[in-house]
C-alpha cells in the first residue's frame, strides 16, 4: 500500500529518474512539473537519468528534528549532472553518515539508497547524499 | 557454463568492536569487529547498493536485466518480498522475472543455482543475483557480538570477455540442522562441536562432488568464524582462505555473496575460487574461474577499510531504528 505520492515519485526517489525541459534544458527533479519553472513552456519534457555523484553547492545543518532523524543533519543543495550531459539538476537532499565538520561547499557527494521513513510500517526508500567511501574516509 | 559479467558487495560504514559489546556484560570477547547498519539502512538498501556496484562493474544498465533473484534470512516482512524492490530500484523493466530465496544462508547459493538454470534454459539473458542480511540477536547473548550485516551481488550473462566463469556446482543436502532461528526468536546453536562435525561432512561431500580440487581461494562463510579454516583443512586443499567474518561478523546469505566478492577481488585471471554456501539442511559448493583481473569500482576491501566505530548504545539504537532489534 504505497501511498499515491510515494508511488508516483518512486522512480525519482529510488533511481534518480528526472525530466529535462525540451525548450530550455532545465531539469525538473524530483517533482514532475507540467510547466517549466525557468522558461514557462508547457508539457515538453524528456526523460533523463541523473549521475550518482554531484557537487555540494550549499548546505545547512539541522540540529532539531523529530525522532527518527540523525542530528546534527546536513541538508544540502547538490548539482547532479545528467548521465547524457546537458546542465545538471539542482537537487535538494538529506545527508547521511556525514559529520557536518567534514562537509564543505564544492565537495563531491554521492547519492546512496536509504530508507527515509516508514508509512504504517512499510519502508519508503529514497536517495540520500554522503561523502564517497574509500577516498579520504 | 555461465559467465559472471560483474559483481559487487556492500558493508555498512559503522562498526562495533566485539570487545565493546562484551564489556557491557562484564565479559571478554575474542576480538574482531561487527558491521552495524546505519539507522536508515536495511536489507533492501544494502541489496540495492551491492546490485548497483555489480551493474556498474559490468557496464550494464538495469534496463538490461531479465531476472532478479534475491536471498536473505532477515527479511523483516512475512509478506512484501525483496527481489521486486531491488528490481525496481536498479531500473529493471517491468517484465523482469523475480524470485525470493529465504530460510537459510544457503539461500544465496540456491538463488545462484536457480539463476544459472534460467540462463542455461534460455529463459533469461542477463540475471542479477543478490543476497543481503542484517542479522539481529537479543542483548547480552553471544550471538549479539557477531550479528553482522552485509550484501553481495552477481550479474550473470553471456559475454565474450566475462570477469569470471562458473565452472562447477554440486550440493550435499543432508537435512541436518545446526544453528537455527525461530520466527521472531533468538538464534539457537545447540552442541557446537557436533554441529561442526556435521558442517564439515556436508562441505566435504559437496566440494568432493565438484570436478576439481585445485583452488587458489576458498570462501567458507559460517556463523562461527573458526569453521571456515577447519573446512579448508578438512578438504586438504591448498587455497587461500578468504573471510570477512573478523571485520563484519556473520551475515548469513548476505555474507555468502560478500565472501565470494572478497574472494573474486583476491583472485587474478586464471585463478580458481571455491565457495561453500552452508545453511540448515546442507551445503552448495560452487567452483568459479577468474577470467580477468577487473575489479568493481568499490571493492570489498575498500568497504571494509572505510569505517567508523559506534559505541554499544548507538549500535542498539541503530538496530532498533532499522526494525531489526
Amino acid at each position: 500500500m504505497y501511498e499515491p505520492p510515494f508511488t508516483r515519485d518512486r522512480a525519482a526517489n529510488e533511481r534518480l529518474a528526472a525530466r529535462a525541459c525540451e525548450a530550455c534544458g532545465w531539469v525538473s527533479f524530483p517533482e514532475a512539473r507540467e510547466v517549466c519553472k525557468r522558461c514557462g513552456t508547457h508539457g515538453e519534457w524528456s526523460d533523463t537519468q541523473l549521475a550518482e555523484r554531484g557537487t555540494v553547492q550549499s548546505y545547512v545543518v539541522q540540529q532539531r528534528l523529530p525522532e527518527g532523524f540523525e542530528t546534527p543533519l546536513p541538508l544540502a543543495i547538490v548539482d547532479v549532472p545528467q548521465q547524457s550531459g546537458g546542465e545538471p539538476a539542482r537537487v535538494y537532499g538529506l545527508f547521511t553518515e556525514t559529520d557536518p565538520d567534514d562537509l564543505e561547499v564544492g565537495l563531491e557527494a554521492e547519492a546512496v539508497f536509504r530508507r527515509i521513513f516508514d508509512v504504517d510500517g512499510l519502508p519508503v526508500h529514497s536517495f540520500k547524499f554522503t561523502l564517497p567511501r574509500g577516498e579520504s574516509r | 557454463m555461465t559467465d559472471f559479467v560483474g559483481y559487487g558487495s556492500y558493508v555498512p560504514r559503522y562498526r562495533i568492536q566485539r570487545s565493546d559489546i562484551a564489556a557491557q556484560y562484564d565479559d571478554h570477547a575474542r576480538g574482531g569487529e561487527t558491521a552495524v547498519p546505519a539507522h536508515d539502512e536495511d536489507v533492501t538498501t544494502m541489496a540495492v547498493e551491492a546490485a548497483t556496484t555489480a551493474l556498474d562493474h559490468a557496464g550494464a544498465a538495469g534496463s538490461n536485466v531479465d531476472l532478479v533473484y534475491a536471498a536473505t534470512t532477515s527479511d523483516p516482512f512475512d509478506e512484501r518480498g525483496l527481489a521486486p524492490h531491488v528490481a525496481h530500484a536498479v531500473g529493471a523493466p517491468e517484465r523482469v522475472r523475480v524470485g525470493d530465496f529465504q530460510g537459510s544462508a544457503r539461500a544465496a547459493t540456491n538463488a545462484l543455482s536457480a539463476a544459472v538454470d534460467a540462463l542455461a534454459a534460455d529463459r533469461a539473458g542477463t540475471a542479477l543475483v543478490v543476497a543481503s542480511d542484517v542479522l539481529s540477536a537479543p542483548q547480552g547473548t553471544s550471538a549479539e557480538r557477531t550479528a553482522g550485516a552485509g550484501a553481495g551481488a552477481l550479474l550473470l550473462g553471456h559475454e565474450s570477455d566475462p570477469v569470471a566463469e562458473l565452472v562447477g556446482e554440486a550440493s550435499a543436502t543432508t537435512g541436518y540442522v545446526g544453528r537455527f532461528v525461530p520466527t521472531a526468536g533468538a538464534p539457537r546453536e545447540g552442541d557446537g562441536r557436533f554441529n561442526r562435525e556435521q558442517y564439515l561432512a556436508a562441505v566435504t561431500q559437496a566440494v568432493g562432488a565438484l570436478d576439481a580440487d585445485d583452488f587458489d581461494h576458498g570462501a567458507f562463510p559460517a556463523h562461527d568464524g573458526g569453521w571456515g579454516r577447519k573446512a579448508a583443512g578438512a578438504l586438504d586443499i591448498d587455497a587461500e582462505h578468504v573471510s570477512t567474518f573478523d571485520a563484519v561478523g556473520y551475515a548469513a546469505a548476505g555474507g555468502v555473496l560478500l565472501d565470494l566478492a572478497a574472494a573474486l577481488d583476491a583472485a587474478t585471471a586464471g585463478e580458481r575460487v571455491l565457495l561453500a554456501g552452508y545453511g540448515p539442511g546442507g551445503c552448495d559448493a560452487v567452483s568459479i574461474e577468474r577470467r580477468t583481473d577487473s575489479l568493481p569500482e568499490t571493492t570489498t576491501e575498500t568497504y571494509l577499510d572505510s569505517k567508523e566505530y559506534v559505541p554499544y548504545g548507538k549500535h542498539r539504537q541503530f538496530r532498533e531504528q532499522g526494525g531489526v532489534a
